[in-house]
């Protein structure tokens, strides 16, 4: 006789295995092809194979097949929660299976097991695997040892999320697809609702402030855009895995809670609690609603009419998609009273911010209640993690705060500025501290800053504005890997010897630069690049232009003509050009068509372009003609200058005549 | 024995069962008849502890039954629609029955296997509907149940099998004392073997008798006289319903044989018959005693 004292049942953990099996075993070969084997088809390749190791950065066991890895991710777990609980999604299986004698903590207990270790025990073989590969054979190029911890903690966490959630899934539905299409709506929801509502407010609301790359700051809210960021960047967030371990057993705990007060004869009803019903329709109109507005709104700039009709057009395909969810036939066009107040809700919120009931836009604090201001920048700063954004020096000075309020009154008088971007175009940030302890938030699209001069030159003068703009040239924290300089056609290592010498003649450089010469972008000689320590995945960078005198010189004296001399680059072709051209960039003179080009002066003449290159160094911030020089590469811009009419050659003079 | 109390049951807003009360005595076959629809599936799913009613007790042997596996291991409910595992043989069904159920009788199941002439390691699906339906039969019955509820459980079999199915319950009630219950819409089909009869309608219990009691006391009564007679005959007698055909009086009367011969006598009739009522007939007469008209809700 069997024991009885036995909580499982042999029988029954074989029945489940025998559908989610193959699950598994598809999952651990997937996995065996994807890391294992390719790992040991990459070390038994020829040695040269192990360059492209270096230029495709693999550094550990995420880079290896990393897009093949999600795939993964995103479909097994999910599977194995549709099947190892599909028998009550199924009438005949559902009946059956809840008239054994086992309570249904046991039933659920055997089925999640079963299913979970289709997805935990594949990944645990191949960390196994991996980790004797490690000790065993020459790896380390490509990953090592401690990297198949990271890589186990990591994809076990994830996959253990997905599959708790898509079982919690299971519990409110008693159809399998609605059950998988929960479980991806809902993982994703989190991040999906709050770009949605920003997007939408940042149409509606103009000065809407979301905040400094903000769509990073939440992908963390949807395991799944979070781990496709963390495949991406390699950077794993310690926090977040154990946040997310949490969340699993929650979900495991909500999902057996479910489970128990589940009705069986729910099986093949779309939603199983009826008091559902209702937030599921009123969610899926929302975010169609939002949805299609965001898409009229991109389309068609911006224009309300466009964006009223995407959101009423929206909810009415999210409406009738709920319902015909819900009821499980596409005939349904009963029921109108829930859309028709849904929609008159919406539109009265709708008009509230359009008609800007609340004073939102038009809100400008008095000079006099204002502490203090951070102004910032977004196109140059650069996010520094060792510093909390609201802990950057604020302007106090009282002269500026009250230019910065007319500024902002300014921009609510010119009305709607129009999103094109320009070489000078500027994402401005700014948040008041009020007397009172609050804060004012707003951003604005700045098509043009020198259209703004009268107001943003004294901003972008100030020491703090500057330092907070490119806070990591400044700050002790910052921790330099390496500093690279670029030109179009060379990019070279700065040694460590020159390093802090290098970024001292730029803080000097930069604090003392004009308005012009800062906005002077695209007559830069050369872009520093650092490299960060603990930022792969973007590095913060600096233009230099000629009138950065220290720096320049500091780079001549050690030897890098190649990149602060033009005559000292391979220049095949010159574009010159004056206000009057019709042209607006140089660069486009390769791709423009002759005929366009006739107010524009294009010589491919050496003895023309020598004579020409050498002005680059008097250049003339202020003058009227711009100077465009190319290199041999196809289309190969290498950089501009300006200059005025009496340094121009006499042939060019010539030309314009 | 099997104790339902004031059961309702509702699928969203629909009610199905509404204040169901029944009684099922040990040992005996219960019939339940109704018409498609009547809530007769979603009664036995409660009674064997499937779902759970909304409110009201459902009891075996004075335990509720929902999520009591100790009951759950001696009841066994056949649904009318059936089920095994999707590629399972008979014998890999039977593993999983052992595991479930510890009264399992291995002996039994290879005695069974004679009779029944059925290959144990093909898989099931490939059976046609009625040796599925013995395959479930065979498995159950080995289980050793206590309690046997059977929905529908010989719709579309032949005599035969129905037959064979029917003698082997009957001889574990016999046996064991083992309680059946079993569904059907067809009177005529249980009639042969229940004990006790109830029938549901729209959700409601309208009746519930045991068939003993019911076919003693209800008689048929033909009638002719020479002459006319007046009401009066039928004074002191439970006539439940009466008609004239030309001469012919037919009468259908609940009571004793003898009282009813007694009461004629003296009237001199030129017929006078005394028929036993088939079980349909008894049922048609009670019901409409009850107000119902039960071709509407019996064959």
């Amino acid at each position: 006789m069997q024991s009885r004292t036995f909580y499982f049942k042999k029988e029954l953990l074989k029945q489940s295995f025998r559908t989610t099996g193959w699950i598994g075993i598809a999952y651990f070969i997937a996995l065996t092809i994807i890391l294992p084997l390719q790992v040991v088809m990459d070390i038994s390749a020829e040695r040269d194979e192990y360059n492209t190791y270096y230029f495709e950065r693999v550094d550990d066991l995420f880079d290896i097949n990393g897009p093949l890895q999600i795939i993964t991710i995103l479909t097994v777990p999910f599977l194995a929660g549709i099947f190892a609980f599909r028998y009550i999604q199924v009438k005949g299986s559902a009946d059956f299976i809840h008239s054994l004698p086992l309570s249904r903590n046991k039933l659920f207990h055997h089925h999640f097991l079963v299913g979970y270790a289709m997805v935990v025990i594949p990944v645990i073989v191949t960390g196994l695997i991996l980790y004797i590969m490690s000790n065993t054979m020459d790896v380390e190029e490509l990953f090592l040892q401690r990297d198949v911890g990271v890589w186990l903690f990591f994809t076990v966490i994830i996959v253990s999320l997905m599959y708790s959630f898509t079982v919690l899934a299971g519990g409110i539905t008693g159809v399998s697809a609605i059950q998988g299409m929960l479980s991806y709506i809902f993982l994703i929801f989190p991040v999906g609702i709050v770009y949605l509502i920003f997007f939408n407010l940042e149409m509606l609301l103009s000065g809407f402030s979301p905040g400094y790359l903000w769509e990073e700051n939440y992908s963390g809210w949807s395991p799944i855009v979070q781990s496709v960021f963390f495949f991406e960047s390699g950077e794993i967030d310690y926090n977040v895995m154990w946040i997310y371990a949490v969340i699993a057993v929650i979900c495991y705990l909500i999902a057996l809670v479910l489970y128990r007060c589940r009705p069986v004869e729910a099986a093949s009803q779309t939603l199983i609690f009826h008091y559902l019903k209702p937030i599921f329709k009123i969610g899926v109109t929302f975010c169609f609603m939002l949805l299609f507005g965001t898409y009229f709104g991109m389309v068609q700039e911006q224009y309300i009419g466009w964006i009223t009709f995407g959101y009423i057009f929206g909810a009415l395909l999210g409406y009738l998609i709920a319902e015909m969810l819900i009821q499980k036939t596409w005939r349904v066009f009963g029921e109108w009273k829930g859309f028709f107040i849904y929609i008159g809700i919406s539109l009265l919120v709708l008009a509230s911010l359009v008609f800007d009931w609340f004073g939102y836009e038009t809100r400008v604090p008095q000079a006099g209640e204002v502490e203090g201001i951070q102004i910032i920048d977004f196109v140059s700063y650069y996010d520094d993690p060792s510093v909390e954004f609201d802990e950057l020096p604020k302007i106090e000075d009282e002269k500026l705060i009250k230019l910065i309020t007319e500024f902002h009154q300014e921009i609510i008088d010119t009305g709607t500025l129009d999103r094109d971007w320009q070489s000078d175009s500027s994402e401005i940030y700014i948040n008041y501290y009020l007397d009172n302890g609050t804060n004012i938030k707003r951003q604005y699209f700045i098509p043009s800053v020198k259209e703004f001069k009268e107001y943003l030159k004294p901003v972008y003068e100030n020491e703090i504005f500057r330092k907070n703009s490119r806070h990591w040239l400044f700050s002790e924290k910052t921790d330099v890997k390496n500093i690279r300089i670029h030109t179009y056609r060379d990019d070279a290592v700065i040694s460590n010897t020159l390093e802090s010498r290098l970024m001292d003649a730029l803080r000097e450089d930069y604090l003392n630069a004009s308005f012009e010469e800062i906005m002077a972008g695209e007559e830069s000689i050369l872009t520093i690049e650092f490299e960060l320590e603990d930022n792969n995945y973007y590095s913060p960078f600096i233009d230099v232009p000629r009138s950065y005198t220290n720096t320049m010189d500091l780079l001549e004296k050690e030897g890098f003509h190649k990149f602060t001399d033009l005559t000292e680059q391979e220049t095949v072709m010159i574009a010159v050009k004056n206000e009057s051209s019709k042209l607006k960039y140089l660069h486009e003179v390769p791709f423009t068509d002759a005929s366009k080009l006739k107010d524009v002066f294009v010589t491919q003449d050496l003895n023309q372009i020598e004579q020409i290159v050498k002005l680059e160094k008097e250049y003339d911030y202020d003058g009227k003609w711009t100077i465009a020089a190319f290199g041999p590469g196809r289309d190969e811009y290498i950089t501009s200058f300006t200059v005025n009419e009496e340094q121009l050659p006499a042939f060019v003079k010539d030309y314009f005549k | 024995m099997i104790l339902m109390q004031n059961v309702n049951k509702k699928f969203e807003k629909d009610p199905i069962l509404n204040n169901v009360s029944l009684n099922v005595n040990k040992g005996s076959i219960y019939g339940l008849l109704g018409s498609n629809g009547a809530g007769k599936t979603t009664l036995l799913k409660t009674m064997a502890g499937i779902i759970k009613q909304k409110s009201g007790t459902v009891e075996i042997e004075q335990k509720p039954v929902f999520e009591n596996y100790s009951i759950k291991e001696r009841l066994i409910f056949i649904p009318d629609v059936l089920f095994f595992f999707s590629q399972y043989t008979t014998r890999q069904m039977a593993n999983f029955y052992k595991n479930m159920y510890p009264n399992w009788n291995n002996d039994r199941f290879t005695q069974m296997q004679l009779l029944l002439d059925l290959d144990p390691d093909k898989k099931i699906h490939r059976f046609s509907k009625g040796m599925q339906r013995q395959v479930a039969f065979w498995l159950a019955l080995c289980a050793m149940p206590d309690y046997l509820i059977l929905d529908e459980p010989f719709d579309g079999l032949d005599p035969v099998i129905r037959k064979k199915i029917k003698s082997w319950v009957i001889q574990d009630v016999a046996d064991r004392e083992m309680t059946v219950v079993v569904s059907s819409h067809n009177l005529s089909e249980v009639e042969d073997i229940c004990d006790a009869v109830g029938i549901i309608h729209r959700g409601e219990l309208l009746l519930e008798k045991e068939l003993d009691d019911l076919k003693s006391d209800i008689h048929k009564v033909q009638l002719a006289f020479k002459q006319e007679v007046s009401e009066d005959i039928y004074q002191g007698l439970d006539v439940l319903h009466k008609e004239k055909r030309g001469s012919v009086h037919v009468c259908i009367i609940r009571d004793d044989y003898y009282e009813i011969e007694k009461q004629m006598e003296p009237y001199d009739p030129v017929v006078f018959d005394i028929l036993p009522l088939t079980l349909e007939e008894i049922f048609i007469y009670e019901m409409e005693g009850a107000g119902y008209a039960i071709e509407n809700i019996l064959l």
